[in-house]
């Protein structure tokens, strides 16, 4: 039907030229690993992206869920002998049970209260590995895991370009999925939240568990890429689930806009290459991305991607037509 | 169809030490226009809020039938057939017309809000409140684009779209142009007897001229309650409330 044009087909073109870049990235980057990194990321910005630009929640806590999916991966390699697919997917699963979790706890708030709330339980989630050091390995993390094969014994991870592949393909689905569901009828109970909280719950929509079940997700998504990094490294470090992480998902999610599932790949792609390249000039190379987050906060509030997509509508119509970036709150 | 009446009784809400209602005893007809009316800050839409949900009382009971539905939350109310539209427009702003409506119909089609796997089915009963809201050639415009007196014709199609056994309309017609009031007020009546209709409304050409049943507040109590001719008769409602605008 016409009249629900405004919601953009599934999937779209937008999934093609994500098919091409993830393809192209290896070649056009200078090193495999940086583009598994990027993958990676990307993932992590996403589930800032998803629920920032959709449902309008700030979260800090996704450092955490990544960080739940690093050390949960870690620990099924170490102690069992499931796939690398299955090792991923039940990691990410662990962070989306924790995330729905600490969403009954958090929801009860909104705004600032939520943000904070968040930001506690990842302090909180920190500390904890820190204390559980006979499991976690505390300061030292987990090291010298094994990278099993993909499924089954099929499908080695030995080569680097092996590797990306198999990162690039689930980083595909994960954008995929997340592009389903912003499209669908639940989707669109989000956005009603996003929009007017008071007038969704008038609707008949019980706000507090949509609001969960998308922290769920978004902590699926945190948890599935926090798996990706074990898997990717080999190890998992302390500072996957350092509140920090938090802090630069949303950063990434920040700067590349969160009108759209791309800002995040952007976000991570711009974060992950700048400070590969700054890194080996200058060691307080964060200070120039602090710089650049707050030049785009300041003259780009829809992110990279958001003034890309402004651009190319503004060349398609003639008119400009700027959307306000979304409230923030929770 | 069901008859179940919604009861309130001695319904008290306090702010702090204001006594916004005060032992109110209602009870709405099922089938019923019944209005509500006073002066501002009466406690017109505390009642409401306390009715639909929003709010919880501080004394008092509200039943739907015979059953006890004063903790019930907003959204379990729409459950059972009660919906709302708000005095100061309450709307998606950024979302299309036909998105607010389709929005307000798929929040009662059964497992459709948690539908997460395919996209978006068409509706035939937004189409139908479109239509009878006069929005369709609207329907992709952004809500917020639209003229007051079109917002609020959108305000009750939404209340509309849980097709809902009571519909709670809060100053429908505020600042609704002339030519708009005769159409909005006729949607209203016709919502009778299949719906219930419960409505707090200023224009009381309007009010007179559709209610069933009457009730006055004035500073948080039931001063009078009748037919629209007993309350144009009453004097201490003439003298409360409708002084010389009849």
């Amino acid at each position: 039907m016409s009249t629900f044009s405004s919601y953009r087909s599934f999937p779209d073109a937008t999934t093609s030229a994500l098919a091409v870049v993830l393809v192209a990235l290896p070649f056009v980057l200078p090193s495999v690993t940086l583009a598994s990194e990027l993958v990676v990321f990307a993932i992590g910005a996403l589930s800032c992206t998803f629920l920032l630009g959709l449902v309008g929640l700030l979260s800090f806590g996704q450092g955490l869920f990544f960080g739940v999916g690093a050390y949960g991966a870690a620990l099924i390699l170490i102690h069992t002998s499931a796939g690398s697919l299955v090792t991923i997917l039940a990691a990410a699963a662990m962070a989306a049970a924790a995330a729905a979790i600490v969403g009954f706890l958090s929801v009860r708030r909104r705004g600032i209260y939520f943000v904070m709330l968040t930001l506690a339980f990842a302090q909180m989630g920190y500390f904890a590995m820190l204390a559980m050091k006979d499991i976690t390995g505390g300061e030292n993390g987990l090291t010298g895991l094994p990278r099993p094969p993909v499924f089954a014994g099929l499908g080695a991870l030995t080569h680097s370009h092996s590797v990306y592949a198999f990162l690039a393909a689930i980083c595909f689905l994960a954008f995929v999925l997340t592009h389903r569901i912003a499209t669908s009828p639940f989707g669109s109970v989000l956005r009603a939240i996003r929009e007017n909280e008071v007038r969704a719950d008038a609707l008949g929509y019980d706000v507090r568990w949509f609001k969960i079940m998308a922290l769920a997700f978004g902590g699926f998504l945190a948890g599935l890429a926090g798996a990706m990094h074990t898997i990717f490294l080999g190890l998992a470090p302390p500072n996957t689930i350092e509140p920090e992480m938090s802090e630069r998902l949303v950063i990434m999610a920040i700067i590349g806009g969160t009108g759209s599932p791309i800002g995040a790949l952007i976000g991570a792609g711009f974060y992950v290459l700048l400070a590969d390249f700054l890194s080996s000039l200058w060691p307080r190379w964060l200070m120039i991305i602090a710089f650049l987050m707050i030049a785009i906060v300041l003259f780009l509030p829809n992110g990279l991607w958001g003034s890309v997509e402004l651009l190319i509508a503004r060349w398609r119509s003639g008119r400009v037509r700027i959307a306000p970036p979304g409230a923030v709150d929770g | 169809m069901d008859k179940a009446s919604i009861t309130a009784e001695k319904i008290g809400v306090r702010f702090g030490g204001f006594r916004a209602l005060d032992l109110v005893d209602l009870e709405i007809v099922a089938g019923s226009l019944h209005s509500i009316i006073g002066p501002n800050g009466a406690g017109k839409t505390t009642l409401f809020n306390v009715l639909t949900g929003r709010l919880l009382p501080s004394e008092g009971s509200v039943r739907l039938g015979t059953r006890d539905i004063t903790r019930m939350a907003a959204h379990g109310r729409v459950h059972l057939g009660i919906a709302r539209s708000f005095q100061v427009t309450n709307i998606f702003q950024n979302l299309t017309v036909a998105e607010n409506v389709r929005l307000a119909v798929q929040a009662v089609r059964r497992g459709e809000p948690w539908t997460f796997w395919r996209g978006i089915s068409p509706d035939r009963n937004v189409e139908e409140i479109l239509a009878a809201t006069g929005l369709q050639a609207r329907a992709m415009d952004r809500a917020g684009t639209l003229s007051h007196g079109a917002q609020r014709a959108l305000e009750i199609g939404m209340a509309l779209g849980s097709d809902p056994r009571y519909v709670f309309l809060d100053e429908p017609l505020a600042g609704v142009s002339i030519d708009d009031i005769h159409r909005i007020k006729t949607l209203i009546r016709g919502l009778t007897p299949r719906r219930t209709v419960v409505l707090i409304e200023h224009n009381m050409r309007v009010v007179l001229d559709i209610s069933d049943r009457i009730t006055v507040l004035a500073q948080g109590e039931v001063i009078a309650e009748g037919a629209p001719a007993d309350i144009r008769a009453n004097p201490t409602v003439r003298a409360a409330y409708l002084g010389a605008s009849i």
